[in-house]
C-alpha cells in the first residue's frame, strides 16, 4: 500500500450548494481521475454536477490533457424529480471555468452514444435513471465505447429501495469484472475495464486483495467522504441556526408579553406559598412539641447506658436471644420504671441544673439524629414516607408518644437497620480525586505556653498553608513577655483573635477558652509545636465530610502515639518520633503521607489532641475538655473521645494529611510521668476500664492505620523506582496486547503497571479488539489508559512498526504479534508478561497445549513472569528462563475497610468460577456449605465469580447466612474484599494468587493453596493459612480454626496488610520496562 | 527565500490564542525584523494551502484527544511537512502530586510526550524546561522570552513615570500580578504581606491582577488595603491586555514570589519583563527563574523564601523612592536594550534553521507512508 498516494483525495474542492448524496464519493472521484489520467471522462445523468464538477476541478489541478462530456437532459427522472431550466442554468454558469476542456451535451444518453468513437473513454460515470433495466442498457449501450484501461464508476449501489437497481447489476458486474465498492454515501461501485489498467489502479485493486487494505481503503475514503458531508451539514445547519435566529428575534416581543404574564402568575404563587409557609410553620412547631418529649425519653436511656454500658449491652443481647415481644415491652417499661427513678435523684444534684440547657440541646440532637439514622428504614420498612407518616399518625392517636417511643426504640432494636447497613451495594471508589477548597468556617485554635521558635514556626505554616474561611483563635497561657508581645503583634497583623490568660491555667483550660470564643463549623485544636503543609485543613475537612458521623478527625504525624508513621514505637519500646531525614522537608514527608494513602479514613477508638478537628455538632453534643477532672492537662483529650465515642460519634484518621509535631514538652519526664498516671488513673475511674480498653483496642490493632504504617515504610524505594523510570523509560512506546472482554486477575496485575509506567511518563497504549471494547469499558470504567480498538487481530500489522516495543500477555497473542511483525518495515521489541503456565489450562498433548507450549519460543522475545514458580514451570518445560518481575497489585486501590472488624458473626468470602475447575469451585461450594452447616450462628458467606442461578451455588441457597453477588467489576470486587474477614481461595495452584493478595491488603485473613506461586506471598501461620487444596478436611480445619478463633485472625489480618505492601506495582512496572528494554536480559532469555 | 510557517496555538474553547502564544509565536515571527524570513500564518487547525513548517504550541487545543492527534501528525506526514513544538511550561510535573487538580490528565501528559517525541524539534523558554524535555527529544533548543516593544509607549511610561516620582513615600500602590494558578506562590508570602500592609495601611494598598476571586483574595487579607483589579473583558487578549496595563497600572513596586517546584523552577521571567518595561521595580523570588535575571539591588530585588526577608525587602522598597527609582530605570534599560523582539526576534529564525538543518539529513530516510500513524488510539 505504501506505494499509493492518496494525497489528492485530501485536496479541497469547491462543491454546489444543494444537497447530493455524491458528495461523500468526492475525494475518491477526484483522486481517480488524477490517478487515471482520463483523456475522455463522459458523466451519464449530471443533475446539478456534483460530480462532474468535481472531476473538472481534478483535471484542472492535475493539469491533465482531458476533455470533459456531461450527458443530461437536465428535466430530471422519477428518482431524482422533475425539475425546472434553473438548474441546467446554473451548471451552465459553472462549466464556463472549464469550458476549455468540458461540453455540455443536453441530449439522451442513447443520442449522445454516437458522438464517441469506439474505444475512446477512460473515465466513465453512469449516474443516470437507476433502475435496473437502465443502468443495465446505458452500461451495455457505453460499453463499446470504453478503453482497454478505462475504469467505470456506478453510483447509488447500496440503495435498494424506490425501484432502484443499480445493486442488482452491480451483483451482475462485480462477479464478471474486476471491481471495488464502498457502501457510503448511497454506495459506489468502481468498474476496471481491460486489461491495460494503470499502475495506480492495479495497485488499489491488489490493496483491495487483503483484508487489511480493503479495511483500510474503506475507512480511509468513507472517512474523508463522512468529513465533507459534516461540513456540509454544519454549513447548512448554520444557515438554519441564521434564519431560526432571526425568526426568533421577530417572536421575542411577544415572549416578553408572556414572560410578564407569567411574573404576575409566579407573583399569585409566591403569595399562596408564603401561605402555605405559615401554615407549615405552625405545624413545625407542634412537631417540635412531641420531638421535645420523644427526645426526653431518649436523653433518659443513653443517660442509663451510659452508667453501665458493658452489662447492659450483655443483657439486652440475651434478652434479645430469649425474651418474646411481649416481655421485651414488659422489661422496657421497667427500664424506664428504673430510669425515671434514677433520674429524679440525679435532678435533685445541683450539676444536673446547671447543666441543664446543654443536655436539653445534646438531647435535641440526638433526638434529631437518630430520627435522621431510622427515617430511611422505617420508611422502607413501611413501604414509603406517606405510608410511614401514616403509622406514626395512628400509632399517637392509639397508644400516645409513649407508644411511639416504645415503637422507635423496639425498631431500632430489631436489626433491620443493622441488615440495612451491613449490606449495602458494593461501592466504588474512585482512585483519582482533587481536593477541593472547604467552603465551611473553621476556627484554628492553638494553645501557647512559651517555646516562642516552635510557635513562630506553627503559625507560620497555618498561614502559608490554609486557604480561607478560616480563623486562628490564639490562646495565650501565661506566656513570657517576648511570646506575649509576638503573639500580640501576630493576631494585629495576621487577624484572628487572642485570648490572654495572665497566668497559666494549663491546656485544658486554655483549649476550653479558645473554644467558647470560636464559633466555626468545624474547630481545630493544634498545639502550638506542630507544622502543617499545603492543603492539611482542605483534607481534613473532606474527611470529616465523607460521614456526618464523624465528629473528630486527626491527621497522621512523626510523633502522635497511634497516628505515627512509618513507625508507632522505637526500638526501647516508647514512642516513636520518627525524626525526618535532613533532606526531606515536612512538606515532601506530607506529599508521601498523601501519595501512600487510600484515604480511607479509619475510624479508632482514640485521636491524639496534637491536632484535632472537631465538628461543631459534636462539641454541642459532648461539650468540651473536662476541666473539672482534667484541669491539669492530659487525659483531657482521650476523655472527650470516650464521651464522643458512646455518644456515638465516630473518630477518624484523615490518612491522607501529615502534621509535624516536634513535641516541646513542657514539663520534665519525671513530671510528665506523674501527670500521664495521674490522668490515666482519673480517666479509669471517670469511664471505668472496659470502655477504655475497647477503644485502645480498635486504636492498637486498626488495620488502616497498620496499612498507612507499612506503607510509609516503603515509599522511598517506590519513589526511587519511579524516578528510575522516568530517567530511563520516559516517552518510550510500548504497545500491550490484551485481549480481554471481562475484568480478571490478569488484566487487573497488567492494567496496574501499565498505569504506572504511564504515570512515569512511558507512552503505554492497551490493544484489544473492537468487539470487547463495550464490555471493557464497563469492566474498567475508570481505566485512563491509551487505547488501541482493532477490528480484528490481523490489524495489529498496520501499528506494531509504530511502537518501540509490544507485549503479549496471552499464548495466543504471541502468534498475532508474530503475523503482525512479518509484515512490519520496523520491528520493534518483543516481549511475552507470563502470568501463569498457560499450557496446563488444557489437556495435555492437545492441540491447545502444544500451542500455548510452543508460544514460549514462537518469536525471539523478552520473556518475563511474576513468581519463582511460574519462572520454574517454564524453564522445566522449554528450557526458557523468564525474567523475574516480583508479585504485585493494584496499590492504590486495595485497603483495610475504615471501620474495624468486630468479633461477631465472620464473614467468608470466596470466588465460585464453575468454568474454571483450576479454581476448584466444587471444593469451594463443598467447604462453604459445611461451614454454613457447623457454624451457623457464627458464619455469614459470600460468594462472586458466577451467576445466583448456577446449579454449582444450589446447595448454599437455603442458608440464610449465604449471599452471592455474580459477576463483579474489578471495584466491586474492592468492595467485597473490605467486608470478607476470611478469603478463601481453594485454586489446584495459583501461580501468583492475585485474588488473596487484595484480599490481604483488604484486611481479610486468607486460607490458599500451598501449591504454586503464593506461598513465596503468603507465610503459612504468619500472614495466612496454606493448604493443600485438595484435601477437605485439612481445609475444613483450618477455615474452623480462623472462624473459632478470633485472635488468630487478627494476628494473622494484620501481618498480611503488613505483608502487602511491599508488593506495590512500581516495582514489577520497573522491571517489566527494564526487561523489554535491557540488551543484557535480551540475550540471556535468548538463549 | 521566506519559509512558510503556520502556528497552530494552544487555545481554550473560545479558538483565542492565549497570551503565552502571543508571547512566545505569534509576535515574536510576526515582528518585522523577521519578515524577510518568515511568512506567518496562524490557526487553530492546518491551512488549506501549501506551508513549510508547522509550529505545535503545548496542547494545542483543551478539548484534543490522542486521536485528534493521530491525525493531525498522520496529515502532517501525507503533507510532508515538518513540525517543531514549542512549549513553554514544564506540563509533564504539573499537579503531579496526589489530590491536585486533573490538569494536565494522563491523556494530555501522553499527548504532550508524543508531540515532543515525534517533533523535527522542540523549542522551549528556559534551559530548566531543556533539560527536562530533552530526554524526549534532544533536537531542543532554548529561545527566552522577550516582549514586543510595539506593544509600548515608552514616552507616556517615561511621562508617567517621572510624574509618580513627584509623589514620594506618602501614598503608595503594590501590586501583583498572577492567574489563579499562582495562589500558592502568593499564600508563600502572605505573612510578610499581612505584617508590610497593617503596619502601613495609611500610607501603602495592594492592587492584585489575575486572581479574579475577590471572596478568596478577601478571606486572604481581611481589612488591610488589598483590592482586586478586573481586566475588562475586552481587554483579556494579550495585546490589548498590554496596552490597558500601561493605562490603568500603576504601581509603585510589585511582586513576584514563587514557590520552588519542578514545575515552578521551569519558568521563565517573564514577570521581571512586563513589570520591567512599565517602570515598575520588583522583588523576586530567588528561583532559577530570576537568578540569572534579576541583579539584586541592581535591578530588582531577590529574596529567599523567608518571611523576614520578604518583610525587608517589603519595607526597603517602600521607605526608599530613590531607591526603586534606580532599580526600576536598571531594570527597564536592561529589557528594552536586551530582551525586546527589536534585536531578538532573529532567534526564532535561527532555531528554527537550526531544528531544520539537523534534521534534514535524516527527513529523506523517513517512511512517510500513509499508514504511519495509528488512527485508532483512544483514550
Amino acid at each position: 500500500m505504501s506505494e499509493l498516494d492518496f494525497s489528492a483525495a485530501l485536496e479541497k474542492i469547491d462543491i454546489a450548494p444543494q444537497p447530493s448524496a455524491w458528495i461523500g464519493h468526492i475525494p475518491f472521484g477526484t483522486w481517480i481521475v488524477e490517478v487515471v489520467k482520463p483523456r475522455v471522462l463522459v458523466e451519464l445523468g449530471t443533475h446539478f454536477g456534483h460530480s462532474y464538477f468535481s472531476f473538472c476541478q481534478a483535471v484542472e489541478r492535475a493539469r491533465l490533457d482531458a476533455k470533459c462530456y456531461a450527458v443530461d437532459l437536465w428535466q430530471g427522472d422519477e428518482h431524482a424529480g422533475l425539475y425546472g431550466e434553473e438548474v441546467f442554468s446554473d451548471v451552465q454558469s459553472r462549466n464556463v471555468q472549464f469550458e476549455s476542456f468540458s461540453r455540455l451535451l443536453r441530449m439522451t444518453f442513447d443520442d449522445a452514444v454516437n458522438y464517441f468513437s469506439d474505444g475512446s473513454i477512460d473515465l466513465l460515470h453512469i449516474d443516470g435513471l437507476h433502475t435496473y433495466e437502465a443502468v443495465k442498457h446505458d452500461f451495455e449501450s457505453w460499453k463499446p465505447k470504453l478503453t482497454q484501461r478505462s475504469v467505470v464508476l456506478f453510483h447509488d449501489i447500496n440503495v435498494r429501495e424506490r425501484g432502484f437497481g443499480v445493486w442488482r447489476l452491480w451483483e451482475e458486474l462485480s462477479g464478471a469484472y474486476p471491481t471495488i465498492e464502498f457502501m457510503h454515501s448511497h454506495g459506489l461501485g468502481v468498474l476496471f475495464y481491460g486489461p491495460d489498467q494503470c499502475p495506480a489502479t492495479v495497485s488499489l485493486l491488489r490493496s483491495f486483495g487483503t483484508e487489511a487494505g480493503r479495511s483500510y481503503i474503506t475507512r480511509l475514503f468513507g472517512g474523508l467522504g463522512r468529513s465533507i458531508e459534516i461540513d456540509r451539514k454544519i454549513v447548512d445547519l448554520s444557515k438554519a441556526l441564521s434564519e431560526r435566529v432571526e425568526a426568533a428575534a421577530g417572536t421575542e416581543e411577544e415572549l416578553r408579553h408572556q414572560v410578564a404574564a407569567r411574573d404576575e402568575r409566579i407573583g399569585e404563587l409566591q403569595a399562596q406559598h408564603a401561605e402555605v409557609a405559615a401554615r407549615l410553620k405552625v405545624k413545625e412547631a407542634q412537631l417540635n412539641v412531641c420531638e421535645t418529649r420523644v427526645s426526653d425519653m431518649y436523653g433518659r436511656l443513653n443517660h442509663l447506658e451510659t452508667l453501665d454500658e458493658l452489662r447492659r449491652a450483655e443483657q439486652i443481647k440475651r434478652e434479645r436471644e430469649r425474651a418474646s415481644s411481649q416481655l421485651q415491652l414488659a422489661q422496657a417499661l421497667e427500664r424506664e420504671a428504673a430510669l425515671d427513678a434514677s433520674l429524679r435523684e440525679v435532678w435533685a444534684s445541683t450539676s444536673w441544673k446547671v447543666t441543664r440547657p446543654v443536655r436539653w440541646a445534646g438531647a435535641r440532637l440526638a433526638n434529631a439524629r437518630a430520627v435522621k439514622r431510622l427515617f430511611g428504614p422505617a420508611s422502607k420498612a413501611t413501604g414509603g414516607r406517606l405510608r410511614l407518616m401514616q403509622t406514626v399518625g395512628k400509632v399517637l392517636a392509639q397508644e400516645g408518644i409513649s407508644g411511639l417511643k416504645r415503637r422507635i426504640v423496639a425498631f431500632d432494636q430489631s436489626g433491620y437497620v443493622a441488615h440495612m447497613q451491613t449490606e449495602p451495594a458494593l461501592e466504588q471508589r474512585q482512585t483519582h480525586y482533587t481536593v477541593n477548597r472547604h467552603s465551611a468556617t473553621v476556627d484554628v485554635i492553638v494553645c501557647v505556653h512559651n517555646a516562642l521558635s516552635d510557635v513562630k514556626n506553627c503559625l507560620s505554616s497555618v498561614v502559608a498553608h490554609t486557604l480561607p474561611p478560616y480563623r486562628i483563635i490564639v490562646v495565650d497561657d501565661g506566656s513570657d513577655e517576648d511570646t506575649k508581645n509576638y503573639l500580640a503583634e501576630f493576631v494585629q497583623e495576621q487577624g484572628g483573635v487572642l485570648v490572654r490568660h495572665d497566668i497559666a491555667k494549663g491546656y485544658t483550660l486554655a483549649a476550653n477558652a479558645g473554644m467558647r470564643v470560636s464559633n466555626g463549623e468545624f474547630v481545630v485544636l493544634l498545639n502550638s509545636d506542630t507544622v502543617v503543609s499545603d492543603q492539611w485543613l482542605d483534607r481534613m475537612v473532606e474527611c470529616a465530610a465523607s460521614d456526618p458521623r464523624i465528629g473528630m478527625v486527626g491527621p497522621l504525624s512523626n510523633t502522635a502515639s497511634w497516628q505515627s508513621v512509618p513507625r508507632i514505637f522505637d526500638e526501647d519500646g516508647d514512642w516513636s518520633s520518627n525524626p525526618l531525614p535532613p533532606e526531606l522537608t515536612i512538606s515532601a514527608m506530607a506529599r508521601r503521607v498523601a501519595m501512600a494513602s487510600r484515604r480511607s479514613y479509619p475510624r479508632v477508638g482514640f485521636l491524639n489532641g496534637f491536632c484535632l478537628l472537631i465538628r461543631r455538632e459534636q462539641l454541642t453534643d459532648v461539650g468540651l475538655f473536662d476541666e473539672e477532672t482534667f484541669g491539669k492537662g492530659y487525659g483531657e483529650e482521650n476523655d472527650l473521645c470516650i464521651r464522643a465515642f458512646l455518644k456515638g460519634w465516630q473518630l477518624a484518621v484523615a490518612d491522607d494529611v501529615y502534621v509535624f509535631h516536634a513535641q516541646s514538652k513542657s514539663y520534665s519526664t519525671e513530671r510528665r510521668m506523674k501527670l500521664v498516671k495521674a490522668a490515666d488513673e482519673n480517666l479509669h475511674r471517670k469511664h471505668t476500664s472496659a470502655p477504655i480498653m475497647s477503644q485502645l483496642e480498635i486504636t492498637r490493632y486498626n488495620l488502616g492505620l497498620t496499612a498507612a504504617r507499612s506503607r510509609m515504610q516503603v515509599m522511598d524505594e517506590r519513589l526511587r523506582i519511579r524516578e528510575q523510570i522516568r530517567q530511563r523509560f520516559e516517552g518510550k512506546q510500548i504497545l500491550i496486547v490484551l485481549p480481554i472482554f471481562h475484568a480478571g486477575g490478569g488484566a487487573n496485575v497488567i492494567l496496574s503497571e501499565a498505569s504506572v509506567l504511564q504515570e512515569c511518563g512511558v507512552d503505554v497504549v492497551i490493544a484489544n479488539i473492537e468487539v470487547a471494547r463495550a464490555s471493557f469499558e464497563t469492566s474498567y470504567p475508570n481505566c485512563r489508559l491509551a487505547k488501541l480498538w482493532l477490528s480484528d487481530w490481523n490489524q495489529l500489522s498496520e501499528h506494531a512498526h509504530l511502537y518501540d516495543a509490544i507485549v503479549a500477555t496471552l499464548y495466543l497473542s504471541v502468534f498475532w504479534i508474530k503475523a503482525a511483525l512479518e509484515k512490519c518495515p520496523h520491528k520493534p521489541v518483543v516481549g511475552y508478561y507470563i502470568q501463569d503456565f498457560e499450557p496446563d489450562f488444557f489437556e495435555e498433548g492437545s492441540e491447545s497445549y502444544r500451542q500455548a507450549l510452543a508460544s514460549y519460543s514462537e518469536v525471539p522475545m523478552k520473556l518475563m513472569t511474576k513468581t519463582r514458580w511460574n519462572q520454574r514451570m517454564v524453564v522445566e518445560k522449554t528450557g526458557k528462563t523468564p525474567a523475574l518481575v516480583g508479585p504485585s497489585f493494584d496499590w492504590s486501590r486495595f485497603s483495610p475497610p475504615a471501620t474495624q472488624r468486630s468479633p461477631g458473626k465472620v464473614v467468608v468470602c470466596a470466588m465460585v468460577r464453575p468454568s474454571t475447575p483450576r479454581r476448584g469451585p466444587q471444593m469451594t461450594v463443598n467447604i462453604l456449605r459445611r461451614l454454613l452447616t457447623e457454624r451457623a450462628d457464627a458464619v455469614q458467606v459470600r460468594t462472586f465469580g458466577c451467576v445466583s442461578t448456577d446449579p454449582i451455588l444450589d446447595s448454599l441457597k437455603s442458608f440464610p447466612g449465604y449471599r452471592n453477588y455474580g459477576e463483579l467489576s474489578s471495584a466491586e470486587v474492592e468492595a467485597l474484599m473490605r467486608r470478607a474477614d476470611v478469603f478463601l481461595d481453594l485454586s489446584v495452584y495459583q501461580a501468583m494468587g492475585l485474588s488473596c493478595l487484595e484480599a490481604m491488603a483488604s484486611g481479610a485473613t486468607v486460607i490458599g493453596p500451598v501449591n504454586g506461586g503464593l506461598s513465596e506471598i503468603v507465610i503459612h501461620e504468619e500472614s495466612g493459612l496454606l493448604v493443600d487444596t485438595r484435601d477437605e478436611e485439612q481445609i475444613m480445619r483450618a477455615c474452623l480454626r480462623l472462624v473459632d478463633d478470633f485472635d488468630l485472625r487478627r494476628r494473622l489480618g494484620t501481618a498480611g496488610v503488613e505483608r502487602t505492601s511491599i508488593y506495590f506495582p512500581d516495582r514489577s512496572a520497573s522491571a517489566l520496562a527494564q526487561t523489554i528494554f535491557s540488551d543484557e536480559t535480551a540475550s540471556e532469555v535468548c538463549q | 527565500m521566506k519559509k512558510r510557517i503556520h502556528v497552530m496555538f494552544e487555545c481554550g474553547a473560545d479558538g483565542m490564542p492565549y497570551g503565552a502564544s502571543h508571547i512566545r509565536l505569534l509576535r515574536p515571527l510576526s515582528h518585522p525584523s523577521v519578515q524577510d524570513q518568515v511568512s506567518l500564518t496562524f490557526g487553530t487547525d492546518l491551512p488549506e494551502f501549501a506551508v513549510d513548517l508547522v509550529i505545535l504550541e503545548r496542547g494545542w487545543r483543551h478539548d484534543h484527544t490522542l486521536a485528534d492527534q493521530a491525525r493531525l501528525l498522520k496529515r502532517l506526514t501525507l503533507l510532508g511537512i515538518p513540525y517543531i513544538y514549542e512549549i513553554d511550561d514544564n506540563l509533564l510535573d504539573l499537579n503531579v502530586e496526589p489530590g491536585a487538580p486533573d490538569y494536565p490528565n494522563s491523556e494530555q501528559r501522553q499527548i504532550i510526550i508524543r508531540y515532543a517525541r515525534n517533533a523535527a524539534g522542540i523549542i522551549v523558554s528556559t534551559h530548566a524546561l531543556k533539560r527536562r524535555m530533552a530526554r524526549l527529544n534532544p533536537n531542543i533548543h532554548v529561545v527566552g522570552n522577550h516582549l514586543d516593544e510595539r506593544l509600548f509607549d515608552f514616552d507616556y511610561l517615561q511621562r508617567r513615570f517621572q510624574k509618580r516620582q513627584e509623589f514620594g513615600d506618602s501614598s503608595l500602590v503594590i501590586g501583583y500580578m498572577g492567574t489563579y494558578s499562582h495562589l500558592g506562590d502568593l499564600l508563600m508570602i502572605v505573612e510578610p504581606l499581612r505584617r508590610f500592609l497593617y503596619a502601613r495601611k495609611d500610607s501603602i494598598r495592594m492592587e492584585i491582577v489575575g486572581i479574579g476571586d475577590e471572596e478568596l483574595v478577601r478571606g486572604l487579607f481581611n481589612d488591610l488595603p488589598v483590592s482586586v483589579v478586573k481586566v475588562p473583558s475586552g481587554q483579556v487578549e494579550y495585546p490589548r491586555f498590554m496596552t490597558w496595563m500601561q493605562r490603568e497600572i500603576e504601581w509603585d513596586f510589585a511582586i513576584a514570589p514563587l514557590v520552588a517546584s519542578e514545575f515552578n523552577d521551569c519558568k521563565s521571567d517573564l514577570k521581571f519583563l512586563d513589570y520591567s518595561l512599565n517602570f515598575i521595580p520588583g522583588i523576586y523570588s530567588a528561583t532559577e527563574s530570576y537568578i540569572e535575571t534579576v541583579l539584586n539591588q541592581r535591578n530588582g530585588l531577590l529574596v529567599p523564601a523567608e518571611s523576614r526577608e520578604w518583610t525587608d525587602a517589603l519595607n526597603l522598597l517602600a521607605e526608599d523612592s530613590a531607591f526603586r527609582r534606580t532599580l526600576s530605570e536598571e531594570a527597564f534599560s536592561y529589557v528594552r536594550e536586551s530582551r525586546t523582539l527589536e534585536k531578538n526576534a532573529v532567534r526564532w529564525g535561527e532555531a528554527i534553521e537550526t531544528i531544520l538543518a539537523k534534521i534534514s539529513g535524516s527527513m529523506a530516510d523517513k517512511d512517510h507512508s500513509l499508514d504511519q500513524i495509528s488512527l485508532t488510539v483512544t483514550a
